[in-house]
Protein backbone atom coordinates (compact mmCIF):
# COMPACT_ATOMS: atom_id res chain seq x y z
CA UNK A 1 0.00 0.00 0.00
CA UNK A 2 2.88 2.57 1.08
CA UNK A 3 4.68 1.49 -1.97
CA UNK A 4 1.94 2.06 -4.12
CA UNK A 5 1.34 5.71 -3.06
CA UNK A 6 4.99 6.36 -3.25
CA UNK A 7 5.07 5.35 -6.78
CA UNK A 8 2.22 7.63 -7.72
CA UNK A 9 4.04 10.49 -5.68
CA UNK A 10 6.93 10.03 -8.18
CA UNK A 11 6.52 12.15 -11.19
CA UNK A 12 5.50 10.50 -14.47
CA UNK A 13 8.82 11.78 -16.23
CA UNK A 14 11.00 9.80 -14.25
CA UNK A 15 8.34 7.45 -12.69
CA UNK A 16 9.60 4.67 -15.23
CA UNK A 17 13.26 4.36 -14.59
CA UNK A 18 12.94 5.12 -10.52
CA UNK A 19 10.49 2.10 -9.87
CA UNK A 20 12.64 0.09 -11.85
CA UNK A 21 15.82 0.97 -9.77
CA UNK A 22 13.88 0.57 -6.95
CA UNK A 23 12.38 -2.83 -8.11
CA UNK A 24 15.87 -4.32 -8.86
CA UNK A 25 17.54 -2.92 -5.48
CA UNK A 26 14.58 -4.56 -3.23
CA UNK A 27 14.49 -0.92 -1.65
CA UNK A 28 12.66 -0.94 1.78
CA UNK A 29 9.88 2.10 2.61
CA UNK A 30 12.77 4.15 3.77
CA UNK A 31 14.95 4.29 0.91
CA UNK A 32 12.04 4.39 -1.51
CA UNK A 33 10.62 7.51 0.44
CA UNK A 34 13.67 9.06 0.38
CA UNK A 35 14.58 8.37 -3.30
CA UNK A 36 10.89 9.67 -3.73
CA UNK A 37 11.76 13.20 -2.44
CA UNK A 38 14.64 13.63 -4.48
CA UNK A 39 13.49 12.87 -7.80
CA UNK A 40 10.24 15.49 -7.00
CA UNK A 41 12.93 18.25 -5.98
CA UNK A 42 15.18 17.15 -9.10
CA UNK A 43 12.07 17.31 -11.43
CA UNK A 44 10.64 20.60 -9.32
CA UNK A 45 13.86 21.89 -10.20
CA UNK A 46 14.50 20.77 -14.30
CA UNK A 47 10.38 21.95 -15.08
CA UNK A 48 10.96 25.88 -13.30
CA UNK A 49 12.29 28.60 -14.91
CA UNK A 50 13.23 31.35 -11.83
CA UNK A 51 12.32 33.58 -14.42
CA UNK A 52 9.15 32.66 -15.31
CA UNK A 53 8.09 32.33 -12.02
CA UNK A 54 9.21 35.55 -10.85
CA UNK A 55 7.31 36.63 -13.65
CA UNK A 56 4.22 34.97 -12.74
CA UNK A 57 4.57 35.90 -8.60
CA UNK A 58 4.76 39.44 -9.71
CA UNK A 59 1.39 39.27 -11.82
CA UNK A 60 -0.40 37.51 -9.27
CA UNK A 61 0.61 39.74 -6.19
CA UNK A 62 -0.02 42.87 -8.67
CA UNK A 63 -3.76 41.17 -9.29
CA UNK A 64 -4.26 41.36 -5.59
CA UNK A 65 -3.06 44.39 -4.35
CA UNK A 66 -4.98 45.84 -7.46
CA UNK A 67 -7.92 44.46 -6.49
CA UNK A 68 -7.61 45.42 -2.70
CA UNK A 69 -7.04 48.86 -3.43
CA UNK A 70 -9.90 48.89 -5.70
CA UNK A 71 -12.64 47.24 -3.22
CA UNK A 72 -10.93 47.41 0.10
CA UNK A 73 -8.38 49.71 0.31
CA UNK A 74 -8.36 49.47 4.26
CA UNK A 75 -6.96 46.26 3.64
CA UNK A 76 -3.39 47.98 2.31
CA UNK A 77 -3.06 50.89 5.36
CA UNK A 78 -3.00 47.16 7.95
CA UNK A 79 -0.42 46.20 9.49
CA UNK A 80 -0.22 42.71 7.87
CA UNK A 81 -2.56 43.09 4.96
CA UNK A 82 0.10 43.46 2.75
CA UNK A 83 1.26 40.09 4.12
CA UNK A 84 -1.82 38.40 3.79
CA UNK A 85 -2.11 39.38 0.28
CA UNK A 86 0.73 37.59 -0.38
CA UNK A 87 -0.59 34.01 0.64
CA UNK A 88 -2.95 33.22 -2.23
CA UNK A 89 0.03 34.39 -4.79
CA UNK A 90 2.30 31.77 -2.94
CA UNK A 91 0.15 28.81 -2.93
CA UNK A 92 -1.08 29.39 -6.58
CA UNK A 93 2.98 29.43 -7.42
CA UNK A 94 3.70 26.16 -5.55
CA UNK A 95 0.99 24.55 -7.09
CA UNK A 96 1.80 25.59 -10.48
CA UNK A 97 5.01 24.31 -9.58
CA UNK A 98 4.01 21.07 -8.97
CA UNK A 99 1.91 20.84 -11.76
CA UNK A 100 4.58 21.51 -14.33
CA UNK A 101 6.91 18.52 -12.47
CA UNK A 102 3.79 16.75 -12.53
CA UNK A 103 2.95 16.74 -16.46
CA UNK A 104 3.63 13.88 -18.28
CA UNK A 105 6.35 14.64 -20.88
CA UNK A 106 4.67 12.13 -23.11
CA UNK A 107 1.00 13.38 -23.03
CA UNK A 108 0.54 16.37 -25.36
CA UNK A 109 -2.21 18.49 -24.81
CA UNK A 110 -3.14 22.27 -25.97
CA UNK A 111 -4.55 23.32 -22.69
CA UNK A 112 -1.70 21.77 -20.61
CA UNK A 113 -0.56 25.36 -19.48
CA UNK A 114 -4.02 26.15 -18.45
CA UNK A 115 -4.02 23.00 -16.14
CA UNK A 116 -1.83 24.38 -13.56
CA UNK A 117 -3.30 27.85 -13.93
CA UNK A 118 -6.84 26.24 -12.95
CA UNK A 119 -5.58 24.25 -10.10
CA UNK A 120 -3.53 26.89 -8.78
CA UNK A 121 -6.35 29.19 -8.77
CA UNK A 122 -8.34 26.54 -6.35
CA UNK A 123 -5.52 26.58 -4.17
CA UNK A 124 -5.23 30.33 -4.11
CA UNK A 125 -8.82 30.47 -3.17
CA UNK A 126 -8.84 27.63 -0.67
CA UNK A 127 -5.90 28.47 1.51
CA UNK A 128 -6.66 32.38 1.27
CA UNK A 129 -9.96 32.17 2.45
CA UNK A 130 -9.42 32.74 6.48
CA UNK A 131 -6.43 35.65 5.54
CA UNK A 132 -8.49 37.55 2.68
CA UNK A 133 -12.07 39.30 2.20
CA UNK A 134 -14.11 36.65 0.12
CA UNK A 135 -14.63 39.54 -2.52
CA UNK A 136 -10.80 40.34 -2.75
CA UNK A 137 -9.73 36.83 -2.43
CA UNK A 138 -11.91 35.63 -5.79
CA UNK A 139 -11.27 38.72 -7.70
CA UNK A 140 -8.02 38.81 -7.03
CA UNK A 141 -7.48 34.83 -8.10
CA UNK A 142 -9.58 35.69 -11.02
CA UNK A 143 -7.88 38.56 -11.75
CA UNK A 144 -4.12 37.04 -11.52
CA UNK A 145 -5.41 33.79 -13.17
CA UNK A 146 -6.01 36.35 -15.87
CA UNK A 147 -2.47 37.73 -15.91
CA UNK A 148 -0.68 34.51 -15.76
CA UNK A 149 -2.45 33.09 -18.80
CA UNK A 150 -0.70 34.89 -21.10
CA UNK A 151 3.10 34.07 -19.21
CA UNK A 152 2.51 30.54 -19.32
CA UNK A 153 1.15 30.81 -23.04
CA UNK A 154 4.37 32.53 -23.85
CA UNK A 155 6.94 29.85 -21.77
CA UNK A 156 4.95 27.02 -21.52
CA UNK A 157 6.63 24.16 -19.41
CA UNK A 158 9.48 22.73 -20.81
CA UNK A 159 9.83 19.04 -20.81
CA UNK A 160 13.71 18.65 -21.32
CA UNK A 161 16.03 21.72 -20.24
CA UNK A 162 17.85 22.32 -23.67
CA UNK A 163 21.32 20.93 -23.07
CA UNK A 164 23.90 23.59 -24.16
CA UNK A 165 25.26 21.68 -26.98
CA UNK A 166 22.08 21.73 -28.72
CA UNK A 167 20.48 24.86 -27.51
CA UNK A 168 18.42 25.16 -30.55
CA UNK A 169 16.85 21.75 -29.61
CA UNK A 170 14.88 23.73 -27.22
CA UNK A 171 11.71 24.70 -29.14
CA UNK A 172 11.15 20.86 -30.72
CA UNK A 173 10.67 19.66 -26.59
CA UNK A 174 8.16 22.47 -25.21
CA UNK A 175 4.91 20.17 -24.30
CA UNK A 176 2.58 22.36 -26.56
CA UNK A 177 1.18 20.59 -28.97
CA UNK A 178 0.35 22.79 -32.19
CA UNK A 179 -2.44 24.71 -32.10
CA UNK A 180 -5.66 23.92 -33.89
CA UNK A 181 -8.49 26.53 -35.30
CA UNK A 182 -11.10 25.21 -32.89
CA UNK A 183 -8.42 25.22 -29.79
CA UNK A 184 -8.03 28.65 -30.80
CA UNK A 185 -11.65 30.02 -30.68
CA UNK A 186 -12.55 28.32 -27.93
CA UNK A 187 -9.63 29.91 -25.90
CA UNK A 188 -10.16 33.13 -27.04
CA UNK A 189 -13.73 33.29 -26.00
CA UNK A 190 -13.00 31.60 -22.77
CA UNK A 191 -10.68 34.15 -21.79
CA UNK A 192 -13.36 36.84 -22.96
CA UNK A 193 -16.10 35.26 -20.61
CA UNK A 194 -13.49 35.27 -17.71
CA UNK A 195 -12.87 39.09 -18.53
CA UNK A 196 -16.44 40.21 -18.91
CA UNK A 197 -17.29 38.28 -15.80
CA UNK A 198 -14.21 39.91 -13.98
CA UNK A 199 -15.03 43.64 -14.78
CA UNK A 200 -18.91 43.12 -13.86
CA UNK A 201 -18.07 41.52 -10.41
CA UNK A 202 -15.80 44.29 -9.81
CA UNK A 203 -18.77 47.24 -11.15
CA UNK A 204 -21.27 45.35 -9.25
CA UNK A 205 -19.08 45.56 -5.59
CA UNK A 206 -17.92 49.14 -6.09
CA UNK B 1 31.86 19.42 -8.77
CA UNK B 2 33.26 16.58 -6.80
CA UNK B 3 30.47 14.53 -6.87
CA UNK B 4 29.81 15.06 -10.43
CA UNK B 5 33.28 14.28 -11.19
CA UNK B 6 32.13 10.90 -9.31
CA UNK B 7 28.98 10.17 -10.87
CA UNK B 8 30.72 11.07 -14.93
CA UNK B 9 33.69 8.75 -13.78
CA UNK B 10 31.06 6.19 -13.13
CA UNK B 11 29.30 6.54 -16.16
CA UNK B 12 33.07 6.63 -18.00
CA UNK B 13 33.82 3.37 -16.73
CA UNK B 14 30.34 1.55 -16.76
CA UNK B 15 29.92 2.41 -20.72
CA UNK B 16 26.89 0.76 -21.99
CA UNK B 17 25.74 -0.42 -18.85
CA UNK B 18 26.03 2.99 -16.72
CA UNK B 19 21.87 2.95 -15.28
CA UNK B 20 20.35 4.50 -12.12
CA UNK B 21 21.22 0.98 -10.07
CA UNK B 22 25.04 0.49 -11.89
CA UNK B 23 26.22 4.19 -11.76
CA UNK B 24 25.24 4.27 -7.94
CA UNK B 25 26.74 1.18 -6.76
CA UNK B 26 30.29 2.57 -8.49
CA UNK B 27 29.55 5.83 -7.23
CA UNK B 28 29.21 4.21 -3.86
CA UNK B 29 32.04 2.41 -4.61
CA UNK B 30 34.48 5.26 -5.49
CA UNK B 31 33.02 7.55 -2.41
CA UNK B 32 34.04 5.11 0.18
CA UNK B 33 33.72 5.36 3.17
CA UNK B 34 30.73 7.80 2.63
CA UNK B 35 27.51 6.85 2.00
CA UNK B 36 25.66 7.63 -1.25
CA UNK B 37 21.91 7.81 -1.79
CA UNK B 38 20.46 6.96 -4.73
CA UNK B 39 18.21 10.24 -4.95
CA UNK B 40 21.36 12.27 -4.78
CA UNK B 41 22.67 10.28 -8.06
CA UNK B 42 19.32 11.02 -10.09
CA UNK B 43 19.32 14.82 -8.60
CA UNK B 44 23.05 14.65 -10.46
CA UNK B 45 22.17 13.19 -13.41
CA UNK B 46 19.70 15.47 -14.28
CA UNK B 47 22.12 18.37 -13.73
CA UNK B 48 24.53 16.59 -15.66
CA UNK B 49 22.14 16.36 -18.55
CA UNK B 50 20.73 19.79 -18.32
CA UNK B 51 24.24 20.87 -18.70
CA UNK B 52 25.04 18.33 -21.89
CA UNK B 53 27.76 16.88 -19.89
CA UNK B 54 25.52 13.63 -20.21
CA UNK B 55 22.34 12.10 -22.38
CA UNK B 56 20.20 9.69 -21.70
CA UNK B 57 17.80 7.02 -23.36
CA UNK B 58 14.70 4.55 -22.26
CA UNK B 59 16.11 0.74 -23.20
CA UNK B 60 13.01 -2.11 -23.25
CA UNK B 61 11.23 -2.89 -19.85
CA UNK B 62 13.11 -6.23 -18.04
CA UNK B 63 11.44 -8.88 -15.96
CA UNK B 64 14.43 -8.36 -13.32
CA UNK B 65 13.28 -4.80 -12.92
CA UNK B 66 9.61 -5.40 -12.29
CA UNK B 67 8.70 -5.02 -16.09
CA UNK B 68 10.17 -1.55 -16.12
CA UNK B 69 12.60 0.15 -18.19
CA UNK B 70 16.22 1.42 -17.57
CA UNK B 71 17.54 4.76 -18.09
CA UNK B 72 20.63 4.59 -19.69
CA UNK B 73 23.33 7.32 -19.89
CA UNK B 74 26.31 8.11 -22.27
CA UNK B 75 29.16 10.52 -21.62
CA UNK B 76 28.46 13.23 -24.06
CA UNK B 77 31.78 15.45 -25.27
CA UNK B 78 31.32 18.47 -23.02
CA UNK B 79 31.36 15.18 -19.82
CA UNK B 80 34.41 13.89 -21.22
CA UNK B 81 36.13 17.41 -21.58
CA UNK B 82 35.06 18.62 -18.31
CA UNK B 83 36.18 14.98 -16.66
CA UNK B 84 39.44 15.13 -18.53
CA UNK B 85 40.08 18.95 -16.83
CA UNK B 86 38.84 18.08 -13.18
CA UNK B 87 41.54 15.27 -13.36
CA UNK B 88 44.42 17.32 -14.58
CA UNK B 89 43.40 19.75 -11.74
CA UNK B 90 43.32 16.50 -9.55
CA UNK B 91 47.26 15.86 -10.65
CA UNK B 92 48.42 19.53 -10.38
CA UNK B 93 47.19 19.49 -6.71
CA UNK B 94 48.84 16.42 -6.20
CA UNK B 95 52.24 17.67 -7.46
CA UNK B 96 51.47 20.67 -5.39
CA UNK B 97 51.22 18.66 -2.18
CA UNK B 98 54.36 16.70 -3.13
CA UNK B 99 56.50 19.62 -3.60
CA UNK B 100 55.34 21.30 -0.34
CA UNK B 101 55.78 18.24 1.42
CA UNK B 102 59.41 17.68 -0.10
CA UNK B 103 61.62 14.42 1.79
CA UNK B 104 57.92 13.46 3.77
CA UNK B 105 56.89 12.63 -0.10
CA UNK B 106 53.41 10.19 1.14
CA UNK B 107 53.11 7.38 -1.42
CA UNK B 108 49.91 7.66 -3.99
CA UNK B 109 47.47 5.92 -1.75
CA UNK B 110 45.87 8.64 -0.26
CA UNK B 111 43.67 7.30 3.42
CA UNK B 112 40.72 9.79 4.48
CA UNK B 113 42.08 10.96 8.11
CA UNK B 114 39.89 9.54 10.98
Amino acid sequence: MIQRTLALLIPPACREEVLGDLHQRSAGVAERLHTTLYAILSRVRRTSDPVVLLMEGLALYTAFVVVALWIDPALLSDASGMARLAIPPAAMLIILMLADAYSDPKKRWVYKPLLGVVLGSAAAAAVGSTALPRSVLLLGTAFGALLILPIRTAFPPVTERPQSITGAALWHKLELAPVGVFAKYVTAAAIFALLTLVMYAILSLR
Amino acid sequence: MQFEQLVLTAILGLRDDAYGVSIHDRVQGLAKPKKVSLGAVYVTLDRLEDKGMVSSWLTDPTPERGGRAKRCYRLEALGERALQESAVTAKRVWEAIEEALGNRRPKWNPVRPK
